[in-house]
């Protein structure tokens, strides 16, 4: 099944996405999710503002969580995001004028969180499945490597122990740079070592133990 | 924390007072909370009406951005501090934004890098130990967070009879969604009525801002100027809907 699954043929567009998610910066899978995140709500405010049962969706949810709220205000179309809050709103004030305050907490999970869980397990799935390809794992060795929480979701759907153990020691690996470069940013604040000039890694460790720990914000 | 932040006296004094508050909240053993000394003064609760967010997310936002900055800079040997810490693996998603925020000051990025290349050695150890990996759970900052609301809930809802503090609620944004909920689980009677009233009118004038922002978008009145209130008008409704 495996063998199969990694024949060039085969090979969805999934994984030339994880591929090219390799390149950037931090976790893979965090930057895949957040660019899924963004297309979602990009495409909700784009052609499903009017759709009914997108806003009853959004009512029972009262919106969306604190994190795709803010995304959602960022993302530069405020007319969709008065009428989606418009609605949010006239339906608060419903409830409150009853006082039917126990109604007031969201029925329904944040939509952007459900979406993203979907593809969260798809890109997790898929990279198990694909530990063995050799091209993958060059990617994979050449980025910064997984956050905590991607890197024991993937251990959990691998069964071999030792392209488990191969990945955990990959990790291990990464962490001892992280820490090198953490404890090299430190020794460069001691006054007598402050003439030695700190590199970009060094500088950025702090916010890359912290992305490596609670991965990055969509 | 407090340099080059531009405070006036009484955001001070709140402020320090709020530190106060949550580093003896964070030593507090759990199932230990004793009853508390309210420093939160009338005046400084009105003053906190004046600002154009929820009072119960400001005091709850500028207590731990504050416990943070003193706490990554004079608390880092303090058991008391690291131990939770270490034992929840470092903060969760939410918390690890505001010490993101406290990055951008030298001083407490070094604190910082010191308690996190702990974290790291910690996952290190467990990997090697074949503990499996670690999951970041039980923040400390989630549990002094629902501390400080509760607390902030509570001088809120304390002062819902007083016939001033109802006159400067009533001019005031309120307090967001989240907090409402919270405060009306607390009242009964009038201060109840009187809660509801008060956001049923703040609801009916943001909700007056949004038609208006979304009438002046169609093309037959986008010559007509927008109000301050009505261009802010959809970030105000996430923000009442969602805690800041």
């Amino acid at each position: 099944m495996r063998s199969a699954r990694s024949s060039q043929q085969e090979k969805s567009s999934v994984y030339f996405h994880l591929l090219e998610a390799f390149k950037v910066k931090g976790c893979a899978v965090c930057v895949l999710l957040a660019k899924a995140v963004q297309s979602y709500l990009a495409n909700l405010l784009y052609e499903n503002v009017n759709d009914v049962n997108v806003r009853l969706r959004l009512r029972q949810s009262l919106g969306f969580c604190r994190d795709h709220a803010s995304a959602l205000t960022n993302s530069g179309d405020p007319l969709g995001v008065a009428i989606i809050y418009q609605d949010i709103l006239q339906d608060i004030h419903g409830k409150l004028s009853k006082s039917n305050t126990e109604a007031l907490s969201p029925g329904l999970e944040c939509p952007a969180c459900t979406y993203r869980r979907q593809f969260e397990c798809m890109y997790i799935e898929l990279l198990a499945d694909y530990l063995h390809d050799g091209e993958l794992q060059r990617a994979l060795h050449a980025s910064d490597g997984l956050c905590l929480n991607h890197l024991s979701q993937v251990v959990d759907h691998v069964h071999e122990d030792g392209v488990k153990n191969e990945l955990l020691s990959l990790h291990e690996r990464k962490l001892d740079i992280s820490r090198k470069n953490l404890t090299e940013f430190l020794r460069k604040q001691e006054i007598q070592f402050r003439n030695e000039i700190v590199s970009s890694e060094e500088e950025a460790s702090c916010e890359r133990a912290i992305d490596f720990l609670v991965g990055k914000n969509d | 924390m407090r340099a080059g932040n531009r405070l006036s006296g009484w955001e001070e004094r709140l402020i320090d007072g709020l530190i106060g508050l949550v580093s003896r909240l964070a030593k507090e053993p759990d199932g230990d909370k004793k009853e508390r000394t309210k420093f939160v003064g009338y005046q400084d609760l009105l003053k906190l009406l004046e600002k154009p967010e929820c009072p119960a997310c400001f005091i709850v936002r500028r207590s731990l951005q504050g416990f943070l900055s003193v706490a990554f800079m004079e608390e880092l040997t303090v058991p008391e501090f690291r131990e939770p810490l270490r034992a929840s693996f470092g903060c969760c998603k939410q918390h690890s934004e505001y010490v993101r925020v406290a990055l951008r000051n030298r001083l407490r990025k070094m604190g910082i890098a010191i308690v996190y290349e702990d974290l790291l050695a910690l996952v290190q150890a467990n990997m090697q130990a074949k503990n499996g990996l670690p999951i970041v759970s039980g923040c400390p900052l989630c549990r002094l967070q629902e501390d400080v609301e509760a607390y902030a809930v509570q001088v809120i809802a304390d002062y819902c009879n007083d016939a001033e503090f109802q006159n400067h609620y009533e001019a005031s944004s309120g307090v967001c969604l989240p907090h409402l909920r919270k405060v009306l689980r607390l009242l009964q009677g009038d201060a109840r009525k009187f809660f509801i009233e008060s956001h049923l009118t703040k609801l009916e004038t943001q909700l007056g801002h949004l038609q208006e922002f979304i009438r002046k978008h169609d093309y037959r009145f986008t010559h007509e100027k927008m109000t301050e209130e009505e261009k802010t008008s959809p970030r105000s409704a996430v923000r009442f809907v969602v805690r800041y």
